[in-house]
């Protein structure tokens, strides 16, 4: 009896897999070589995209691909920014009104015309209540009436954004904002058509058919889990610059796989290769690029909670890090110690470095840290001062991290460095994450995982993780409560105050009189260790010249393509 | 008869009731939400976006929401692949698991049992040492060693197979072995317990006695008794086989459903959650139930009371 | 010959086992007494019983004794092999230059001494100049990334020539050596070849000694997989007897319920169960046990149902035998061989699972090692640093195989059928 239901049972899953076989699959998907694919550029990324909508969109998967198959007004590209959508644009005398020309005769990837008015739909969506569009922050901290929209205390109307005729935007600001030509070219402030959005809903993002866009690519093939196929938008408007016909996108999380088949010649272009292999690549491979990235890996303190509510505590631990050892031995992938908050590839309003450097380009230190070692003696004295000598009676805390390679091994050698420099005990624990996020923005941790990247390339991006109205405040730095965002905090940080008023004061000035002000609020989370930096990110990437030349990463570290061109 | 089927039914209902409830109440306790990110959300956002995927309506509500929409039909939206539905997630990814789960049952089988079989026939002689010795090497080493280190010799070094992904049969040899090493490995080390254990039987002694050939002994009444055992094991490891092995689709880059569930898990996708562990538990219990009924069509000596 | 005539050394007493040389016994032993006795008989089981019990107690013991906690680091010495390649700088002195091209100072035993102080490194000539005691170091490793540059543009230019041989140039660039090492000018070759002194098994990333990790691996993956397969085992006989024993609608029922945990699958369930509890190692325990009981009750089941209509069962209940007794002593001691099997299968079973944890990120933490989460770390390197998976998969694998080979053993020792 058993046998012969068994038999059945196999007879029936064998059919339907034939028939899943027959029917189900694909003829060509994922990896692996033919020559149809001979002029397509075969691109990893690493998982499956949340959404490909500009103005849903949060996750970075998402970005890389919808910052190839729209542009904004202006364009990132692999050196910088270009005008794109718009031509020029003018700017009033009080750096309050901006107001684009858009090109002459730009076109959507189905033919129909692009006009300002797309602009204005596109941003009042993003700042629609009824849109939840994650990233709405982009634009409400900026436009005039769009926060108030985004909170039902103003209407669409009452938005500073209109379209004066087809080819005329114009924009209307709270503040001065120096880089807001660089706000243009992030993808929450990229159009989209509004017949398709209301016509077809949820999910137009994704349906080649109706994901109308107006990049230089456009979205012709979407496989859930598997891949993309992105083609060439003929109506972009320079497409005559555009060489590259095809690309195919892989959603292919394993770092490893990718490697190996990066070696094997199926995949021509990725990113983050493991970090183990990373030095044999640097050594061996003509193809590895190290490119600085505009974020910063930091130690977060919880500033509410003993004994990181001392500051000696906290700057005995920021002190007694070796940065050095870190990017050389676990990170490997050309990270640059950290001296300060702000990264070193981040300018001044003339164009120099945020950081200090001595001749050769190295760091020096600043705010005592010396980013060639731990500077025991001082991170020790420091203890001491916070009543702890050599670690004597200090209470066991936790390292929170999240599940990540570069995490675990950060904190491995944190807590070892910590023990050896202090010779105090620190515990680590590991969660998802999910759980990870949750428990950093409610603060319940002792010392976790930092690290932030700026969304735009301006150092204002990296101080929404201290400010006291912002979610992002994971240090629990505030000086006064706030309901909304953090309920939850009720233990003040008078000296947040300074930092807050400094911050404030950079997004009402210009020039070097706001170079002051961002320096003032960079020392402030120094002077006070709410964070330890601990090196500023890189971005590695391998991009095989044999197939593809020409595509790489641009400032803000979005994959770039329009520039590129496969190899004869 | 129609009484019989009838309460196969329901009981195959109740079954798949009781794991979306279990699902659904170890879902809801998960620490965490879909919504958390890196970056934080602003209150009013989180509230909008609760709101829109109905994450704000006390659990109870939600429950019977989910209950009634599956019984409709309705997987719902995904939450972390926006735009898409459950359904189309699920049914793009099985594909992929089905084909190598049910080609690696295949082979387990066919495979385990012959080993097993082989090996107990000729106890402690070469074949058994063999046979043993295989399996358990089988049984030894970790799935994501071996498919990592299948990689790194067959498709790095020695460049026969491609590195990741579907598409043609060379694809398929690397997940389909390992996928199956651990279990071929078990299933032929039970086999050969099996048979060994029917060999001392009286009952053969007799066949064996009546002048049967070793033929007619081995076929009819030492396979048929010690395949009972094997059955049992079988059942449940084809279930697993076919739900797919993140471990083994992460390795080697196939787009399948075991891959699916663990991310959906990790990222809190609540509905793909759902829609997935329901597919699983209603494809097999439907696969089940489809068995015993053709086969009391068929085998008028079953009774069905 | 004198046949009356009996030799005096004939007249002695018997041994005392020659007294008994007619009498068709043997001394009664013990249920357990017996089976020890044939497992000792087996010399491959009594070998894996020997390994596993030398495992345990180098878990339980070695991490005492030896010079290197755990979760001691030496980043300087990170991924540093056990057998090194040598070169000789003058006086004496031994360097060793790792696959990331850096400098150590050894002995000429391979005990490690420092890592050379470096005076320069030309990231874009791929050169580094090392200073030890004077003497000057250069390790050169652009000569491999020029030949393979060389061979990327011959490979380009090959797409449009047929006549370039790129198998030659291949061989060609594989015969290169991937780094050159000069001391004052003068190019060195590597000098022998020596055993890490300082790491028996090398290190890891973090530059922790492998050796002592795979030893702290060995106790929590043992831990986990003997805690999950005593739990298992507890569960399965109780519930897998309870159902097999009363057969009918009670079995109906408990059945019904492991089908329908048969339908969930199991790994997702672990996966789960991980997530909603707090992470840790008895965590772990709990998951595993909660999710793979199901198949040792069904063997338990399977076997109380075959044997309780046996004549040796009916014989106990006529004797008026308690369940209890019926279960423990009758039916559970018959099927020991297919018990032991399964447990046999489920400790590395646990241990698998615990490594797919492990492979998931919701292992145990770090700093800790389970031999599943060395083998994870290892894998990212793998291209690169081999030896990293060698040793804990080594671990793991020659752990499973005395386990299945005991299990074996058990299974031909405790089966009362072959008490003859």
């Amino acid at each position: 009896m058993l046998k012969r239901r068994f038999a059945l049972l196999m007879v029936i899953i064998m059919s339907l897999s034939m028939f899943a076989g027959c029917g189900g699959e694909p003829a060509d998907s994922g990896g692996g070589q033919s020559n149809a694919e001979s002029d397509t550029v075969i691109w990893r990324m690493r998982s499956e995209p949340r959404s490909l909508d500009p103005q849903r969109n949060f996750s970075s998967d998402g970005s890389h691909i919808i910052q190839n198959t729209y542009e904004g007004l202006y364009a990132e590209k692999i050196g910088g920014i270009e005008p794109s959508m718009a031509e020029s644009y003018d700017v009033s005398e009080d750096g309050l009104i901006y107001t684009f020309h858009l090109r002459e005769g730009l076109k959507w990837s189905d033919g129909e015309p692009l006009t300002a008015k797309d602009f204005e739909y596109s941003w009042k969506r993003l700042c629609a209540p009824e849109t939840g569009a994650t990233t709405s922050f982009m634009m409400t901290n900026y436009i005039k009436g769009a926060m108030e929209y985004l909170m039902g205390e103003g209407t669409a109307d009452e938005m500073g954004v209109r379209a004066l005729d087809d080819r005329t935007l114009e924009v209307e600001l709270k503040n001065p904002v120096p880089y807001f030509v660089n706000l243009t070219t992030f993808y929450s402030y990229f159009p989209c058509r509004q017949d398709i959005v209301e016509e077809y809903g949820d999910g137009w993002d994704k349906n080649p058919e109706t994901s109308i866009s107006n990049g230089p690519f456009r979205l012709a093939e979407y496989q859930t889990g598997s891949h993309i196929v992105l083609e060439k938008n003929e109506y972009f408007w320079n497409a005559e610059n555009v060489h590259i016909n095809r690309i195919k996108g892989l959603m292919l999380g394993d770092a490893s796989t990718a490697l190996n088949g990066y070696e094997a010649g199926e995949i021509d272009v990725m990113q983050s290769p493991p970090l183990d292999e990373i030095t044999r690549l640097k050594a061996e491979d003509p193809n590895l690029q190290i490119l600085p990235s505009i974020g910063t890996f930091s130690i977060n303190f919880n500033v509410d909670k003993a004994p990181t509510n001392d500051l000696n505590v906290r700057k005995a631990l920021t002190l007694a890090i070796d940065r050095t050892k870190i990017v050389e031995q676990v990170t490997k992938g050309g990270e640059i110690p950290a001296t300060g908050y702000i990264a070193s590839a981040f300018v001044f309003s003339d164009g120099t470095s945020f950081r200090q450097m001595d001749e050769n380009g190295n760091l020096v230190e600043e705010y005592g840290i010396d980013p060639s070692g731990a500077q025991v003696e001082e991170a020790k004295a420091a203890l001491a001062a916070a009543g702890y000598p050599d670690g004597k009676g200090f209470p066991k805390i936790e390292y929170l991290y999240d599940t990540d390679e570069a995490s675990k091994k950060i904190a491995e050698a944190l807590q070892a460095m910590w023990k050896e420099n202090l010779n105090i005990d620190v515990t680590l624990r590991n969660e998802d994450r999910s759980v990870f996020n949750e428990n950093t923005i409610k603060g319940n941790y002792d010392v976790s995982k930092g690290g932030w990247w700026a969304d735009y390339y301006d150092p204002m991006s990296m101080f929404d993780t201290c400010l006291s109205y912002s979610g992002n405040n994971k240090v629990q730095w505030r000086w006064n409560e706030q309901p909304i965002v953090a309920p939850h905090d009720h233990t003040l940080n008078p000296e947040n105050k300074e930092f807050d008023d400094a911050v404030n004061m950079a997004q009402q000035t210009t020039g070097t009189e706001r170079d002051e002000w961002l320096r003032k609020a960079e020392k402030v989370i120094m002077d006070n260790f709410v964070t330890a930096p601990v090196y500023y990110y890189t971005d590695v990437i391998l991009v095989n010249q044999n197939r593809v030349e020409g595509v790489g990463l641009t400032p803000v570290g979005f994959w770039c393509f329009k520039e590129g061109r496969m190899v004869e | 008869m129609g009484r019989y089927i009838f309460k196969r039914v329901v009981s195959a209902i109740v079954t798949i009731w009781f794991i979306m409830t279990l699902t659904f109440v170890l879902m809801m306790n998960i620490p965490g939400d879909p919504f958390t990110e890196d970056k934080v959300l602003s209150p009013e956002i989180k509230q909008a976006v609760y709101a829109k995927y109905g994450l704000d309506k006390p659990v109870f509500e939600q429950y019977i929401t989910y209950m009634t929409n599956y019984m409709t039909g309705d997987f719902g939206v995904s939450f972390k692949k926006v735009g898409l539905t459950t359904k189309e997630i699920i049914l793009s990814g099985f594909p992929y698991s089905l084909k190598i789960g049910a080609w690696a049952s295949l082979f387990i089988i066919v495979g385990g049992v012959a080993m097993g079989v082989a090996a107990a026939l000729r106890q402690n002689r070469l074949t058994d040492r063999g046979v043993m010795i295989l399996s358990t090497l089988g049984a030894t080493i970790p799935s994501f060693v071996l498919a990592s280190v299948f990689l790194y010799v067959f498709s790095k070094q020695l460049g026969w197979v491609p590195s990741f992904g579907v598409g043609t049969w060379k694809h398929y040899i690397g997940p389909i072995l390992c996928i199956s090493a651990f279990n071929l490995a078990f299933l032929a080390r039970l086999t050969r317990t099996s048979v060994l254990e029917v060999l001392q039987q009286d009952y053969i002694r007799t066949a064996r006695a009546k002048g049967l050939s070793e033929f007619t002994v081995v076929g009819k009444h030492v396979l048929r008794n010690a395949l009972i055992p094997v059955i049992t094991y079988i059942g449940p490891m084809i279930a697993t086989i076919l739900t797919g092995s993140f471990v083994i689709e992460k390795v080697f880059g196939i787009p399948g459903i075991g891959q699916l569930f663990t991310s959906s898990i990790l990222n809190r996708d609540y509905t793909l959650i759902m829609g997935i562990t329901v597919f699983f538990a209603v494809f097999l219990v439907v696969l089940v139930l489809i068995v015993d009924i053709i086969y009391v069509l068929i085998d008028p000596r079953i009774k069905y009371d | 010959m004198d046949h009356n005539k009996i030799d005096s050394d004939m007249w002695k007493a018997l041994d005392e086992e020659e007294k008994d040389a007619e009498k068709v016994a043997r001394p009664s032993l013990t249920y357990m007494q017996d089976a020890w006795r044939r497992l000792r008989k087996n010399k491959v089981a009594v070998a894996s019983l020997v390994g596993i019990i030398l495992i345990i107690l180098s878990a339980v013991f070695v991490p005492f004794v030896w010079h290197i906690g755990y979760s001691e680091q030496v980043l300087d010495f990170s991924n540093i092999p056990p057998v090194l390649d040598i070169y000789n700088v003058g006086d004496d002195k031994y360097i060793y230059v790792t696959k990331e091209y850096k400098a150590i100072q050894v002995d000429a035993d391979g005990t490690l001494l420092k890592k050379c102080t470096v005076l320069k490194e030309d990231v874009n000539n791929r050169t580094c100049l090392y200073e030890l005691d004077g003497s000057q170091i250069t390790v050169d490793y652009s000569l491999y990334f020029k030949a393979k540059s060389k061979y990327a543009d011959l490979e380009r230019r090959a797409q449009n020539d047929p006549s370039i041989n790129l198998g030659e140039a291949l061989h060609e660039l594989e015969s290169t050596k991937k780094c050159e090492v000069s001391v004052d000018g003068r190019v060195v070759e590597p000098e022998k070849q020596v055993r890490n002194k300082t790491y028996i098994m090398g290190t890891d990333y973090l530059g922790r000694d492998l050796f002592i990790r795979v030893i702290h691996g060995a106790r929590i993956s043992l831990l986990v997989g003997f805690a999950a397969a005593l739990v298992n085992f507890v569960i399965g006989v109780f519930y897998g007897g309870i159902s097999g024993y009363f057969g009918g609608r009670v079995d109906n029922v408990m059945m019904r319920i492991c089908d329908t945990i048969d339908s969930i699958p199991t790994t997702l369930y672990v996966i789960l169960f991980m997530v909603v509890l707090e992470a840790g190692l008895g965590t772990i325990i709990l998951a595993l046990s909660i999710t793979y009981w199901v198949g040792m009750a069904r063997i338990v089941r399977g076997q109380v149902l075959a044997m309780k209509e046996q004549e040796f069962v009916l014989a106990a209940l006529s004797l008026g035998a308690s369940l209890p007794r019926i279960l423990g002593r009758h039916l559970v001691p018959n099927m020991m061989g297919p018990i032991m099997v399964a447990i046999t299968m489920q400790i590395p079973n646990a241990i698998f699972t615990e490594a797919f944890l492990s492979f998931v990120g919701l292992g145990i933490s770090a700093p800790m090692a389970s031999w599943g989460s060395l083998c994870n770390d290892a894998l990212g390197g793998l291209f690169t640093y081999p030896y990293q998976l060698f040793f804990p998969a080594i671990a793991i694998s020659v752990t499973m195989l005395a386990f299945n080979l005991l299990g074996d053993g058990l299974r031909d020792a405790l089966d009362p059928k072959q008490r003859k």
